[in-house]
Order: C-alpha cells, then structure tokens, then sequence
C-alpha cells in the first residue's frame, strides 16, 4: 500500500510540471507542416499567412533553407529547446530557421536556427559559418523589435529570417562546392604523379621554368599598364550580377529617388557649412572667420 | 579597355533585396513600395502612364544626350576622358548625362524613368548595358538634377551619395557650367562607386564569400 502511494506521488510529480502545456518540449514532434506554418489556433490572418508562405516555399524552393513559423497558444516550458528540436526534426539535413512566437507572451517572437547535418568543412569555415548564422538571426531580431504589432513582428520577422538563411543556403552550397573542386584536383593530381612515376621530374622542371617566366613577364606588364591609372587598388571592380526588382512593368528601370534642386541661398548654405568643417577641423582662431 | 566578363565568371545572381541599399518608390507619386509591384498600389501609376504622359519618341541612348547644345566639343572630349578613366576602375556602370529643360511641373525623377525605359535599345549588349546605366538628368529650366539607376547597378549605390555628391556641385550647376559638373560628378563617382564595392566585399566576407563574387 505504502509503495503503491509513494509511486503515485511521485507519478504524480512528474506528470504535474507538464500539465496544461499543449506542447511539451519533449513529447512528439508534430508532423512537419508542409507549407512551413504550424499554427493550429489559426491566429495569423489569412492575408499575411499567405504571404509568410509565398516567402517560406521561396527560400525553400530557390535555396533549400528551411523556414518554419510556429504560433502557440501557450509558452512552453523551455521555448527555446522546443524550437531547436522541432527545427532539427523539420529541417531535413539542410539549414533550417524556426520563428516561434506566442501570442500576448513577453519575448516573442523568437528566432532559432542551426544546419541539421555535420557538415564536411574545416574549422575555419565552420566557426565563420557559426558567426554568420549568428549574426543573421541578431540582425533579424533587432530589425523585429522595433516594429509595433505582434502580427507585424511575426510577418516581418519570417520574411527576414527567409531571405537571411536563403541567403546563408547558397554560400553554404558555394563552400561544398569549392571543398569538393578543391578535393577532386588533389586527387586527380596524385593519380596523374602515380601513373607516370619517375618521368614527371623533368616535364616539372620545363612546365615549372615557363611558368615562371609567363608570370614575371606578365607582372612586368601589368605594373607598366597599371602606372597613372585608377585610385582603385587591385584592378578594376566588378560587382555581382543581381536578379533585379523588376517593377512597374518597366523593363530597365524602376525609377530613382535623388532630386537635388539648386537655389542661390543654397550655395551660401553649402559654402558655409564648408567651413564650419574646415574651422573644426584645424581649430583655426574663430576671430579670422 | 576593360574586356567585359560573362555570368559565369562573376558568380551566382544573387536576388538584388539582399543586397539593396534603399528602397523603391513610385515614379508617380513618390511614395515608397515594400515590393516589386506591376503599379503602385497607392496612385495605380506603371511604365505605361509613363508613355501616356509623354507621349513623344524617346531619344537615343547616349553618354550624353544634349538636344539642346549646352555642352562645347571640348567639354564633351573632357566628358569622355572621365568616363573612360572611371570605366578602367568599374567596367560595368555607363553613366548618362541628359541635359533638358523641363516644364516646372514635371518631375525630373518621373521624365527619367521614363527616358531610361523608352529609349530604344537595339541589341542584347545594350539591354545588358542599360540595365548597368546611371542618368543623371539635369534640368537646366530649374536648376535641378536627378540621378536614376537601371535594374543592375541600383542595389548597390546609396541615394544619400548621389546627393551628397551633387551638392558639392551647386556652383557649377547654378552658373550652368554643366561640363564641369559633370566632369566632377564623373570624378566623384568613383568614390561613390568604391564605397558600394567596399559594402558589397564587406557584406561577402561576412558571409564567407570568396574574392571573386
């Protein structure tokens, strides 16, 4: 009798912690939903869960980032935990982002993200891609805070957080691929020195002396062609192709915001600020100006 | 002369929102859009009320279009050495100096937005060179100055440069010596343009990109 009480006294101190939370930190993972919205109260409005979706199954199509958003009707015990499990579980092998938030809850929403594979990088790359992530998910949250409504900080929030891992997806899909070049031109490398054995040494030697010259012979022209030229250090700068925001259904441009009208008075203006500058910079007497 | 290099060799596109400075506004009235809209949500305005407001032909797409004769030959050769010299150090923008005078009514912003759009363009080089172009127009009727950007080049340059830049300039617009002007906007570009590059490397590195994006 005495044993059968102390079990359901201690039965019953270990149900008690988690009764009335809905979502327990280490009960099932709920299925992965497939449009990357778990909110089974139906708090988000139709109009901005459809657009947190347009933007989730983009990152996830174009850059396999997995972005989850989970509203909950109440806090569970440890948030944070539940989100990094759910994310892990959900995430597929790939980078996944999990937007958690409850509704009138302080400390909502918040942001969790990790990759859910051991990647095969050295460390350098690992602790760089940790600091990125990082700062990818301090960047999204400090862009949520300031934002009024909780429904905004929700929309706004899983978009950031879509187009920040999207973006982290493809420098980690530039890595693998960098690694594997990187990987397959030592081992062709090897395999090419095995087959001819001893006959590489003096080809080396030839290739290795050509080489050599090409290369002084090229630095010897680039250095005359480069004197007097740009300010630019390095040679020219050339940025990154972009998918535009095309817009307004004009092909080439959407438009530019800079208008700078001139008027007399402005001069004065501009010729005086000037040298307010200068007289701070060189703390010139103020009894010349 | 700067040989042009193919996709493959700068990279992967990367959508131009990660990488944007400002934001969108409507040509019309101004106001600012979240996203890329077929017509402003707020005036209803697109690339065709453009057309209807001026409902004339376009003129061709030049380094300096100039109907009106404002700028000498030797300040077109000046025109040209900068922009040559500025083409060496970034060989993808084309920068577009349109000198017109303007109704005051009409905004220089929205008369750009449409020159950049309904300027023909003839081959696949030019659709890749517009979309890598800047105009700066200038209104010589009313003193004022515009600088819009084609789709390619606008996600990296920073408005408050391009003001920054023509307000240095107030003199030379004011007394209409427009060569000068531009000779300086030219000069003063690179620094807008270096300052973009810096961001672009600054923003790569964070994110481990290697040099050649």
């Amino acid at each position: 009798m005495v044993k059968t009480i102390f079990l359901v006294v201690i039965g019953a101190l270990l149900v008690l912690p988690m009764a009335g939370q809905a979502f327990p930190v280490s009960g099932p993972v709920p299925t992965r939903p497939l449009d990357g919205i778990f909110d089974p109260e139906g708090w988000l409005e139709e109009s901005i869960r459809a657009a947190m979706v347009r933007k989730i199954l983009n990152a996830r199509e174009k850059q396999s980032a997995q972005v989850f958003v989970v509203v909950l009707p109440e806090r569970p015990s440890d948030e944070r935990r539940l989100a990094a499990r759910w994310g892990a579980e959900w995430g597929q092998g790939n980078l996944w982002g999990v937007l958690l938030h409850v509704p009138g809850e302080t400390g909502f929403p918040l942001f969790e993200a990790d990759l859910a594979r051991s990647p095969v990088w050295n460390d350098q790359q690992k602790a760089e891609f940790e600091r990125s992530l990082a700062e990818a998910l301090a960047k999204v949250r400090r862009r949520d805070r300031v934002l009024p409504g909780e429904r905004e900080q929700v929309a706004r929030g899983a978009a950031d957080l879509a187009d920040e891992l999207g973006y982290l997806s493809m420098v980690m899909r530039r890595m693998d691929r960098h690694n594997a070049q990187a990987r397959g031109d030592r081992a062709q490398r090897r395999s090419g020195q095995e087959e001819q054995g001893g006959r590489i040494l003096p080809a080396a030697i030839v290739i290795g002396s050509l080489g050599g010259l090409s290369v002084l012979i090229l630095f010897l022209l680039f250095r005359k062609s480069g004197e007097g030229k740009a300010e630019v250090e390095g040679g020219p700068i050339w940025f990154p192709e972009t998918i535009p925001r095309k817009r307004f259904r004009a092909p080439w441009s959407g438009g530019g915001n800079v208008l700078v009208e001139f008027r007399r008075n402005e001069e004065g203006d501009i010729l005086r600020g000037a040298l307010r500058k200068f007289r701070a910079t060189k703390r010139v007497d103020n009894r010349f100006w | 002369m700067v040989a042009d290099r193919n996709q493959s060799e700068l990279g992967e596109a990367v959508p131009a929102q990660w990488l944007a400075v400002n934001g969108m506004f409507c040509p019309g009235c101004h106001r600012a859009v979240a996203e890329a809209v077929e017509q402003c949500p707020a005036c209803g305005y697109s690339g065709g009320k453009a057309v209807d407001k001026f409902p004339f032909t376009a003129p061709e797409w030049q380094g300096v279009i100039d109907p009106d004769g404002y700028l000498g030959d030797g300040e077109r050769r000046e025109i040209e050495e900068a922009t040559v010299r500025l083409r060496e150090s970034f060989p993808q923008p084309r920068f577009c100096f349109c000198l017109v005078g303007l109704e005051r009514e009409t905004d220089p912003r929205e008369f750009a937005f449409w020159l950049m759009n309904a300027s023909p363009v003839r081959d696949a080089e030019e659709e890749r060179r517009r979309l890598w172009s800047v105009l700066f127009l200038i209104d010589h009727a009313h003193h004022r100055v515009s600088v819009t950007p084609g789709y390619a080049i606008e996600p990296f340059l920073n408005e408050e440069s391009w003001r920054s830049l023509l307000q240095w300039e107030v003199r030379s617009f004011l007394e209409g010596d427009y060569g000068t002007a531009i000779v300086r906007c030219l000069n003063g570009a690179a620094a807008v343009l270096s300052e973009a590059a810096l961001r672009v490397q600054e923003k790569s590195g964070r994110n481990g990109r290697d040099s050649s994006w």
